[in-house]
This record gives C-alpha cells, sequence and structure tokens, in this order.
C-alpha cells in the first residue's frame, strides 16, 4: 500500500493558487510563474498532485500546428485538502484576495 | 582494442534503449517538435519517461511551444528534461523493486570479483588485469542503468525476471555439463536447449505484450538477468573449488603463465571466461528471445488477428 506523505509547502502553494480561483483553469506555465516554480519543480509537483487525485488535468486543443495544452484545476479532494490544513499564512491570504478581487 | 570495442557496444546497447520510443494513442516527441536544441532535448527526455508518465510529456511539449524567447525555452526544456528522467512510474513498487534486484546483482557480481583478487592478489599484477576490470565494471553499471531504464519504460519486470531466471537454470544445467564432459557428443547435443528456451521465453514475452517494443524491452531484460545471474553462479562455483577441476590445458599452460601457483592460474583463466560470458549471454540470448518474440506476435491467436 502506498502511503500518502504530507505535501510539501511549494505543493501545498501550488494547490492554493488554484484555489484562489477555483472554477479557473490554469495552464502549467502560468502556474509556474504565479507559486515562483520551475519547471523541473513544478512538474513533479502537478504529478504527485494528480496521482493523489487533488488537482483534475484536462486538454485544450492546440492551435493548427500546435500540441495540445495541459488545464489544472482543484478537485474536490483538493478542495477539502485545503479546507483541512491549517490557515495560510497572512502573506498567501492577501495574495489571494489581491487576485480575487 | 578489446575494451574499445566493448565499450562501443555496450555505448550502442545504452543508446538504443535510451531512443525515444513511439507510443500509440500520444504523438511522438518527433511530431512535436520543430526542430530546435530544446525540443530535441525535450523529446530525448520525455522518451525515457515510464509509457504510464507519456500524457506528461505531451503536456510539457505543449508548454515548451508557447514559449518564443530561446533563453525561456531552453530554461524550460531543461527543468523539464530533469524532471522527466526522474519521474517516477504510477506503477513504482514492481519496477523499483526489479530494478533494485537487478542493481544487487551486479553489485554481487562486483563482490565476487573483489573478493578473489583479494583472495589472490597476484592476479592484479598481470599486465592486463585493470583494464579488464574497467570494461568490467563499465558493463555492470551499464546493464543495471539498462535495467533501471526498461522497467520505467513499461510493464517487462515480472516477466523479464522470470523468464532471466528459467533462462538462466537452462544454461546452468546445459551449459556445466558440456564444459566438464566436452569430449561427449551427447552432453553437445543438450547445448540445443539454450536456443529453444530464448526461443521460448521471446514466445512467452509475445504473449504478454501486443507492441514489438515491449517485447524487445522483455527479451532484453531477461537476457540481462540471465547474463547476471549465470556469472553469479559460474564466478561463485570458481571461487568455492579454487578453479579447479584443472584441466589439460591449465596443467600444461600454468608453468609459463608466470602466476605463483595453480590455484591463481586457474581462478584467474575461469573469471576471464565468466566475464567473456557476462558479454555473451545477454547478446545471444536477446537475440533469439527477440527473433522468437517476433515469431510468435506473427502466429495467429485464437480469436485475433496477428500483429
Amino acid at each position: 500500500m502506498r502511503r500518502n506523505r504530507p505535501l510539501s509547502t511549494p505543493a501545498i502553494n501550488v494547490l492554493r493558487a488554484l484555489a484562489a480561483d477555483p472554477s479557473r483553469r490554469r495552464y502549467g506555465c502560468d502556474l509556474g510563474a504565479e507559486v515562483h516554480l520551475k519547471s523541473g519543480s513544478l512538474y513533479p509537483i502537478l504529478v504527485r498532485l494528480a496521482d493523489r487525485g487533488l488537482l483534475e488535468a484536462s486538454w485544450e486543443p492546440g492551435p493548427e500546428g500546435r500540441p495540445p495544452r495541459h488545464l489544472y484545476q482543484l478537485s474536490a479532494a483538493g478542495r477539502e485538502y485545503l479546507a483541512a490544513l491549517l490557515p495560510p499564512s497572512r502573506e498567501w491570504r492577501r495574495t489571494s484576495w489581491v487576485l480575487s478581487s | 582494442m578489446g575494451a574499445l570495442v566493448v565499450g562501443l557496444a555496450v555505448a550502442a546497447l545504452l543508446v538504443w534503449v535510451a531512443r525515444p520510443p513511439r507510443r500509440r494513442g500520444v504523438p511522438g516527441p518527433a511530431a512535436m517538435a520543430p526542430g530546435d536544441g530544446p525540443s530535441r532535448l525535450l523529446g530525448w527526455a520525455v522518451g525515457a519517461l515510464p509509457a504510464d508518465r507519456a500524457p506528461w510529456g505531451q503536456a510539457m511539449f505543449g508548454e515548451l511551444h508557447q514559449m518564443d524567447n530561446r533563453r525561456q525555452r531552453w530554461r524550460f526544456a531543461v527543468g523539464c528534461a530533469g524532471a522527466a528522467v526522474f519521474l517516477p512510474s504510477r506503477r513504482a513498487d514492481s519496477a523499483a523493486l526489479a530494478a533494485r534486484l537487478v542493481a544487487a546483482a551486479a553489485l554481487a557480481c562486483a563482490g565476487l570479483v573483489a573478493y578473489s583478487l583479494a583472495h589472490y592478489p597476484a592476479i592484479l599484477t598481470r599486465g592486463n588485469t585493470w583494464p579488464v576490470l574497467a570494461v568490467f565494471t563499465s558493463v555492470l553499471v551499464a546493464y543495471t542503468a539498462i535495467a533501471a531504464v526498461l522497467v520505467r519504460r513499461g510493464p517487462v519486470a515480472r516477466t523479464g525476471l522470470v523468464s532471466g531466471l528459467a533462462l538462466a537454470a537452462v544454461w546452468i544445467v546445459a551449459g556445466l555439463p558440456v564444459v566438464s564432459q566436452a569430449s561427449s557428443p551427447a552432453y553437445s547435443l543438450l547445448l540445443l536447449a539454450i536456443p529453444i528456451a530464448a526461443l521460448t521465453a521471446g514466445a512467452a514475452a509475445a504473449r504478454r505484450s501486443g507492441t514489438a517494443a515491449v517485447r524487445q524491452q522483455i527479451a532484453l531484460f531477461s537476457a540481462l538477468v540471465a547474463g547476471l545471474l549465470i556469472f553469479l553462479t559460474y564466478a561463485g562455483d570458481i571461487l568455492l573449488t579454487a578453479g579447479g577441476p584443472y584441466d589439460a590445458g591449465q596443467l600444461r599452460d600454468f608453468p609459463g603463465s608466470g602466476q605463483p601457483d595453480l590455484a591463481t592460474y586457474a581462478v584467474n583463466d575461469s573469471l576471464g571466461s565468466a566475464m567473456m560470458l557476462l558479454l555473451l549471454v545477454p547478446a545471444v540470448t536477446a537475440a533469439i528471445a527477440s527473433t522468437g518474440a517476433g515469431i510468435a506476435a506473427r502466429l495467429p491467436r485464437h480469436g485475433t488477428s496477428p500483429s
């Protein structure tokens, strides 16, 4: 049986960035820029979160001659996971408030 | 010269194993890449992804294609390549176990040779010992790396391990009487069991998988396992018997060998043969097993058309 280890801080930051607007689907690049993660750190986190069912990935067909893009959205399990965590720091609440307003 | 040939052969095998595979249902990296450096780098790294992670490789390509800045493309591709190389498969349990077993077998092979060198230190005084040891170590590292890549690529671990064990058993049961009773033609017939077993292993791989790539990977993985197990058995036997029983050729050549005693000479001689087998067995077995898998894949199955 696979153990579910606690998520790292960057992984929780990714979940929180997605939770800022749960209805919005996000591209990997945008998400990485928002939480200040480079591709080498971002993709292993996205894979781990998707494996644990905390985010949902879907495909957006690419324009002519370009490959499709992955879009990410917080899942119901991801929302429950975040709700069970301690409240986010004041700095993150402020960022989240600025983004949502 | 021999070391160079072996090195080139192992390097070619590594390149062949690490080449990006074509996967059904997922556009291949070549189809998505415009052909610049970052795309080629990402294409190679995505090729090393486990089969169940292929969509993530496609997702990385999707983002790379949105970037126009060359520096940004390089940074993104390098990061993704690092992530792809180390991204574990979802079937991590069986794959990781198989990779660890192969690594442990390779380590045991190195340990046996190290023990024999400690027990018979005069072997180290021979001029060609160090180059041979360098090649031997490179081969073990390469086999471990190839096995790790193969188990990440597809469902090869269980079938490959079972086939490898069976092949090693056949090589040992059929090969040892031939070595000890070389003059008897009846024993030579036993050698036929080796290609038959390899063909059967290939056919078993074909029954387990519908794709040619996975069949080849199972054949190669089982051949590596067989090669390592045969070396372990042969080298263990050499150490237990001090290279004996000594044949007429060894007794004849020993006085001119410069070795201090017959046991050192025989252990040195037999370990050299075991190292040759470590190269020969996987190469021969993989070739025959791949042929067997190809033949079995063309045979019609009940209720299916030949693939």
